[in-house]
């Protein structure tokens, strides 16, 4: 008895619910004779668009910037490098990661900048960076209306700025997903996607092991241990920032190609808090994570997410239930984490 | 001496301009936004007025937690919904007019402040992150408050008035109207126009603090003797001043008149300053204060800080739940599901703007942040148009300097404290 | 007179570590003891015990009984010692810096006035009588013979009056019957100082009993009635004052006479040639001061340094690996060393064991090997492999070094696996100890390397650095408060007092001299 309590303590009770409401909703799902390959075919999809924007919170927590709230900061880089490959005309596959690559400097530039105000705040990061991401995307809604665009299809025909939603069709839509892809048994498998996001998985795996990624977990779980093995705790917080910005800005443009738009304006807005939650749902800490931690928490949150909205909707047809499920479990899951870290330091 | 003595003025008021650089700066934006926006005095003393009476409460429900140390107290979104919940109820009972709101507030109370305990505990388990915890609570409040009135009411919750559902009869529609009896009824009381309101409130000001010194010299012989009565004098110069200002200005005069105000609201506003500035007095007060101070200093003298700290946070949900009221009557109806949501974040910028910290917030702070923050919220979008032709734009500045004061004011607050840090770690034992 | 308060052979020990073994003494009212020892003998345990804190309940409680006023007390938390009128004046302000002089004074003991609110509302809303509240306050300061201000906000106070407030504060409370003070002129300045004895004998004149814990002897004997003094945890002599004097309380806390065959570095010889050279150091480390420190290692010797809690010996290991911001000049092998470049020292050859194992020596969620090799790692970028861009860390070559250390220190241990974590002190120390060695250094600072860890630990950590000095020719610097453990090993001991160097000792130097050196006696004729 003792071990299973002993279990349940290590896993996290949160986390418990969340695998029998997960277990839940997928008993609904055949019960409610929802179209199984089609809810996994969009539980793959949704996991895998997702999945960077998870890893972006690897580099803050290793070095103690703690959970990136300021992650809107990336998707407005990756959103602006976006544009700028849709003016250009920029298409397919190579047009993704030709807007991956326009993003990594914008991300590089703003996150250095954000990191100089993010030392200067150590023990309050976390407030400070929800509202610098917030007054980003406040920003560049401003930016979204005076930048100089001209590409017919993305400015409003009438009126000043960008659309507020801009669909990919013309460029890269799903351009990832469907490459290489194939169907087993009536699901997609977007090989592609998998693919790509394998690889980010790795390299952020192989990081962590790094010379610099060690520094970095040092600078983040002991900073005295740190600076007294001539670490550079602020550099490490530095870098660490600005690799959480790019991933940021790479993720939205693989999740923007996998979700067929661009949403600009105050869209980017909430969207710390999903991939926030997703890790640590997946087993995260405030200060440790794991590759593990990322994946596993994003599978299960997105999924739960993805098979919630047609259950959800075949029971209550009107209103956005799934969305509403989103909103409890994803601040939910944060307010636990909270608690959770004081009572770690209490210790 | 006279350049050591200049020297200490220029000091001063260096580091006056750095502490209020905010305020001075918002100050500035307004009036640049008033004279671009071109709008005539009235439009712009009305709508600052009536904006002023409905905000304020909900501005003054965050002071209390700043005390206690706990900073911006984002969790008044949850008082919000207390006062939400009340319409809804009365409203389900067909409810109108005065009693209407009373009802409503009665029903607030205790859910404020059974909301205000549960916060005030989970604040009491993340010490040192009180206000992104409150944030957060209030994302939480939110899901479970669209679970109740968007999904429960009508199949599990029964609602006795049909005209609160959506057809389908699940979940409540929106947004909720008050009916006419009840829009305003609480500023319908007593209306006068606002050169008459100023006169009076002055003059009762002045009253009140001649009869507080009368008082105190006769009554309890106390010594003034080296006290100046500033409250009287301030009161006096300013009804002067506002008596020449109207004198002189035709269409200063005409603005104020053309502009009414709701005077029970105003009453009701001055209880609350009143209750806040008596609390700060009381023994309850200090022991917020001493644990706002230092909570450890505060528990090795004995004091609970961790009740005082609840105690805190159920006052300041509870005057959120009479602010969300106000502001609702004000409107005469609230979309259901979104009411609440910008509260926190409009309230605790406009205290900032006025000048508060995370550390130190007062009923001034309050009433000159409602003013300028809501000026600039009234003009933006004017100016925006007349500017760049483009009123949208206006709008997306007056959100993103929403965000920007709340960020700047945080990472200034978090920048000294870091900096003080620094400096007292590097004193201590210094050499004699 | 019967006694106020009489500890009855108290004994005290943390996971077998005897702290406390018998102590017995009684205080009467009236009547100033001062509590006298070196740091660890025992003094902060026995306020622990006296004033219930959770310390010593957690770790088992305590042995013997404590007698006040004539009845035997179990005091379980600091509220019963308050209740019983045990008040203490920590070496730390405990005031508010917001608060007024007289709110400070009366915090929680405010006087109020019931009103209509409070009638209904409950006691929370009664006003708070500020007249009153000042008056009281004045008038109790006045008791003390100090004329401050009650209406001034503490911030605007100088430090030196702190003190009395804190002092005015206890002295406040109606049924105050004995005062512990912990170090209180630690802050002052020596006029403050004075005024501040003046006033405690004014207060035991009141007949309120003081205990008073100082390491300033001339204090000792000018305030005190009679002097207890502890030495590892036991009681070593209570005497009245007027039978003792400065030295031979001094010589009475270092105590112990050393064996002289058992110092194992006695009258080696070397080279005048510096390995290390300070100059003028001073560093800001937090209740670690030091101010102006000149010292000189020998290339091959063991330098110990030595000296009281507080008093800067610890910053001095920390001011050249930069951990706190430092001024001064230092020279390594002739060299200028640029200390306050995150890193230097490391990169220059040097290695260094923090006295703070658990903040700052190790990474307690990471393995043995981890911890072991990092600073190698870091500083010469071994144990790595390249793959593609990444220098990835080399767990395979790494357990080579980590299991011969692991052997050769006698780590008790899973494996190199395992998390440092889960270790004891002990092995802990070890693994601190090991990843200084795996860089090879040629000069090591070791501080406190026997804090808290058992005695079978204790040996065979000081047995390694004697024979890694003599094998491998590796300088050493230990600092350390144990004088008898730096006496051991040691060829050179310096004294740090006040934050300068008091004077060098070599092992074999009378006790006498050490104490009276700790004690800052000689501060001014080095």
């Amino acid at each position: 008895m003792a071990s299973v309590k002993g279990m349940i303590k290590s896993f996290g009770f949160p986390r418990l619910i969340i695998m029998a409401f997960l277990g839940l909703l997928i008993v609904m799902m055949f019960v409610l004779h929802i179209p199984v390959p089609l809810t996994f075919s969009q539980c793959l999809v949704r996991i895998g668009i997702n999945m960077v924007l998870a890893l972006a919170m690897v580099p803050g927590i290793m070095a103690g910037t703690g959970m990136n709230f300021a992650l809107p900061l990336g998707i407005e880089c990756g959103l602006l490098a976006g544009m700028i490959s849709l003016q250009y005309n920029m298409k397919g596959v190579g047009g993704i990661f030709a807007a991956m690559l326009i993003s990594i400097p914008f991300s590089v530039v703003a996150g250095w900048a954000y990191s100089q105000l993010v030392n200067r705040v150590k023990g309050s990061e976390m407030m400070v960076s929800t509202y610098i991401g917030f007054s980003m995307v406040a920003l560049m809604c401003i930016g979204w209306l005076m930048l100089p665009f001209s590409n017919a299809s993305i400015v409003w025909p009438i009126g000043d700025g960008l659309r507020t939603t801009i669909t990919l069709e013309e460029w890269y839509d799903r351009a990832l997903n469907n490459l290489l892809a194939f169907h087993v048994f009536g699901v997609d498998i977007p090989v592609g996607l998998i693919l790509v996001i394998g690889v980010f998985c790795l390299a952020v795996w192989l990081f962590m092991r790094s010379h610099l990624g060690l520094m970095m977990k040092a600078a983040g779980a002991n900073p005295n241990f740190a600076k007294a093995n001539g670490v550079k705790v602020d550099s490490m917080r530095t870098v660490a920032t600005i690799l959480s910005t790019v991933l940021g800005g790479i993720g939205i443009i693989i999740y923007a190609q996998g979700f067929g738009f661009y949403q600009l304006y105050n869209a980017p807005l909430m969207m710390a808090f999903p991939a926030i939650a997703a890790v640590l749902i997946g087993g995260a800490t405030p200060s440790r994570i794991s590759i593990f931690n990322v994946v596993l928490g994003t599978a299960m949150f997105q999924s739960m997410l993805a098979i919630a909205t047609p259950v959800a909707n075949s029971l209550i047809p009107e209103g956005n239930l799934s969305e509403v499920v989103r909103t409890i479990v994803s601040n939910g899951i944060i307010l636990y984490a909270l608690s959770r870290m004081q009572g770690g330091k209490k210790s | 001496m006279s350049d050591e003595k200049t020297g200490k003025i220029g000091v001063f008021l260096r580091k006056q301009l750095i502490n209020n650089a905010v305020t001075i700066l918002f100050f500035f934006i307004c009036i640049a936004g008033i004279i671009l926006a071109d709008q005539p005095m009235s439009y712009i003393i009305g709508e600052i007025s009536s904006r002023l009476f409905r905000n304020l409460i909900l501005i003054l429900a965050l002071l209390v937690p700043v005390w206690a140390g706990m900073g911006m107290n984002f969790s008044i979104v949850v008082g919000a919904m207390a006062a939400q919940v009340g319409i809804i109820v009365s409203t389900n009972f067909s409810l109108s007019g005065i009693t209407c709101l009373i009802v409503s507030f009665l029903v607030s109370i205790p859910l404020s402040l059974v909301f205000g305990n549960l916060t005030g505990r989970l604040f009491n388990q993340t010490k040192g992150q009180e206000m992104i915890t409150g944030m957060i609570l209030g994302f939480f409040a939110k899901g479970i408050y669209d679970l109740i009135f968007m999904f429960l009411c009508g199949p599990v919750i029964p609602v006795k008035n049909k005209a609160l559902l959506l057809t389908n009869g699940i979940g409540l529609t929106t947004p909720i109207n008050l009916d006419s009896a009840t829009k305003s009824a609480l500023n319908k009381i007593w209306m006068v126009s606002l050169d008459k309101a100023i006169y009076g409130g002055l003059a009762l000001f002045v009253a009140v603090q001649a009869a507080l010194l009368v008082w105190k010299a006769w009554i309890k012989k106390e010594n003034r003797k080296g006290k100046k009565p500033w409250g009287l004098i301030l009161g006096a110069a300013g009804l002067l001043a506002f008596h020449i200002a109207c004198i002189s200005s035709e269409g200063f005069l005409f603005a104020l008149r053309f502009t009414d105000v709701p005077v029970a609201t105003g009453i009701l506003i001055a209880v609350v300053c009143v209750y806040i500035t008596f609390l700060s007095k009381t023994k309850l007060g200090s022991d917020i204060n001493a644990v706002g101070q230092s909570m450890p200093i505060a528990v090795s003298m004995g004091i609970p800080a961790d009740k005082i700290r609840i105690v805190a946070i159920m006052i300041s949900t509870l005057l959120a739940g009479l602010g969300q009221l106000v502001f609702i009557q004000d409107i005469g109806n609230f979309t259901t599901y979104t009411a609440h949501e910008n509260v926190g974040t409009f309230s605790i910028a406009a205290l900032l703007v006025g000048g508060a910290s995370i550390k130190k917030a007062n009923i001034g702070h309050a009433i000159l942040g409602a003013l300028l923050f809501h000026t600039m919220f009234i003009i933006s979008p004017l100016a925006g148009k007349n500017l760049f032709n483009n009123a949208q734009l206006g709008e997306y500045f007056r959100v993103f300097v929403c965000y920007a004061v709340i960020a700047v004011a945080l990472a200034l607050h978090a920048w000294k404290s870091v900096m003080a840090k620094k400096v007292s770690e590097s004193e201590g034992s210094d050499e004699p | 007179m019967g006694a106020l308060l009489h500890f009855k052979n108290i004994k005290k020990s943390f996971s077998g570590n005897v702290v406390l073994d018998g102590v017995d003494f009684a205080i009467e009212p009236g009547q100033v003891v001062a509590l006298a020892g070196e740091n660890g003998a025992g003094k902060s345990t026995l306020m622990n015990i006296l004033f219930g804190m959770n310390v010593i309940s957690e770790t088992g409680g305590y042995e013997g009984e404590i007698v006040f006023e004539g009845k035997t007390v179990k005091i379980q938390s600091p509220q019963d010692a308050m209740a019983l009128g045990i008040g203490m004046v920590h070496q730390e302000f405990m005031l508010l810096p917001g608060f007024t002089v007289a709110r400070n004074i009366k915090l929680n003991r405010e006087n109020l006035i019931a009103n209509p609110v409070s009638k209904v509302a409950g006691k929370g809303y009664q006003l708070l009588d500020n007249p009153k509240i000042v008056k009281e306050a004045a008038g109790t300061l006045h008791r003390l013979g100090m004329e401050i201000n009650p209406e001034v906000t503490v911030d605007k106070l100088p430090v030196g009056h702190m003190q009395f407030v804190e002092i005015a504060r206890e002295i406040d409370k109606s049924n105050l019957k004995l005062l512990v003070l912990d170090e209180p002129t630690a802050v002052l300045t020596e006029s403050e100082a004075e005024r501040f004895l003046s006033c405690i004998r004014k207060v035991a004149d009141g007949g309120i009993a003081v205990i008073f814990i100082s390491h300033r002897l001339d204090e000792v004997m000018s305030l005190a009635d009679s002097v207890v003094i502890l030495r590892d945890g036991q009681l070593v002599s209570d005497e009245k004052v007027a039978d003792t004097d400065k030295h031979r309380i001094a010589e009475q806390m270092v105590g112990r006479k050393l064996e002289t065959e058992s110092l194992i570095n006695v009258n080696r010889s070397f080279k005048e040639d510096m390995i290390l050279e300070i100059e003028h150091l001073s560093v800001d480390m937090p209740g670690e001061k030091s101010r102006d420190v000149s010292l000189s290692v020998r290339r091959g010797e063991i330098l110990g340094i030595g000296g009281l809690a507080g008093h800067g010996k610890t910053s001095i290991s920390n001011g050249i690996f930069g951990m706190y911001p430092a001024k001064g000049n230092v020279n390594y092998n002739g060299q200028p060393l640029h200390f306050d470049r995150t890193g230097e020292a490391l990169d220059k050859g040097m290695a260094f064991v923090s006295e703070d194992r658990k903040g700052v020596g190790l990474l307690l969620n990471e393995s043995i090997a981890l911890n072991m090799v990092y600073t190698d790692m870091k500083v010469k970028r071994h144990f790595l492999k390249k793959i593609g861009f990444f220098s990835l860390f080399d767990e395979k070559s790494a357990d080579e070094a980590v299991k011969r250390m692991i052997e050769e220190l006698d780590i008790r241990c899973t494996g190199p696996r395992q998390l440092v974590g889960r270790l004891s002190g002990g092995n802990q120390q070890k693994v601190c100890m090991a990843r200084a060695l795996i860089t090879k250094p040629e000069l090591l600072f070791v501080s406190e390397p026997t804090r808290g860890i058992d005695i079978g630990a204790k040996q065979i950590l000081l047995n390694y650095l004697v024979k890694i000095n003599k094998e491998q020719g590796i300088t050493i610097v230990m600092t350390s408060s144990e004088l008898n453990e730096l006496r051991t090993v040691c060829d050179r001991i310096a004294i740090i007092g006040s934050g300068v160097v008091q004077g060098i000792l070599p092992p074999d130097a009378p006790n006498v001299d050490f104490a009276l050196l700790m004690s800052g006696e000689k501060g001014g004729d080095k």
